[in-house]
């Protein structure tokens, strides 16, 4: 029951306390301190890390900000924006350019 | 813990993303030989499982179709994804699938997938080359 009421936002502050006692003591250390990662372009490379590809962000103009597609296919977005442009070695492709929609 | 981060997420109206992955060069120059897609031949609803694939396209599709790696990889990659789409543009070729949602984006990022991609743009590179 306990369980069911912090999933709908009412947090059980006894274990709560306890956490962040617990997480006091590693910050005295400066250590043990973990949280999501939002940055989708650090998600995709440690992603493709993970996949033991020796992969770099860098700031690529040319790929960026020239033309995304050539609108042969239907399929393709009037408007995108550039995220990032990502390089990886020993690859036969010069470079990943994840782009948004909008 | 209090999120200070100025990069709050939006719940209800979440980005979509695409992955291109670029081959530098002048695209329009080979568009008639580069410009391809792949179309495939799906069995099942609710199981899908993939029995063909094939590329339609200019000159790169033979060579695509031609490839017994690739296709393997294709018939693998593509179960969950949708088709490939080899465009080239003024100054690059880009090779892309469809937009995915933040969670999609990394979890069909596969090695395969990886590999595969890579073999494409080997093609379309030696294509530039050869036709340069």
């Amino acid at each position: 029951m306990k369980g069911k009421v912090a999933d709908h936002g009412v947090m059980d502050t006894s274990r709560h306390n306890a956490e962040r006692d617990v997480g006091d003591e590693h910050a005295h250390k400066g250590e043990g301190e973990e949280y999501l990662e939002s940055d989708i372009r650090i998600i995709l490379l440690n992603h493709l890390r993970r996949l033991g590809l020796d992969a770099y962000i860098v700031s690529d103009r040319e790929v960026e900000e020239g033309q995304h597609y050539s609108y042969y296919f239907t399929s393709s977005p009037r408007v995108v924006t550039s995220v990032c442009c990502i390089k990886v070695n020993g690859m036969n492709f010069d470079c990943i350019n994840l782009l948004v929609r909008g | 813990m209090e999120d200070n981060s100025p990069n709050i997420h939006t719940y209800g109206a979440l980005p979509f993303y695409q992955i291109h992955f670029v081959v530098k060069g002048n695209g329009k120059m080979f568009e008639e030989l580069l410009l391809a897609r792949t179309r495939k031949r799906v069995k099942g609803v609710i199981k899908k499982s993939v029995e063909d694939v094939w590329w339609e396209g200019g000159k790169i599709a033979e060579r695509l179709n031609s490839d017994s790696r690739l296709k393997h990889l294709l018939i693998s990659i593509l179960k969950d994804d949708d088709d490939i789409f080899i465009d080239p543009v003024e100054n690059a070729v880009r090779i892309y699938t469809r937009f995915k949602i933040e969670s999609d984006l990394t979890r069909h990022l596969s090695k395969e997938a990886i590999e595969a991609y890579n073999i494409i743009a080997g093609h379309v590179k030696s294509i530039m080359k050869e036709f340069e």
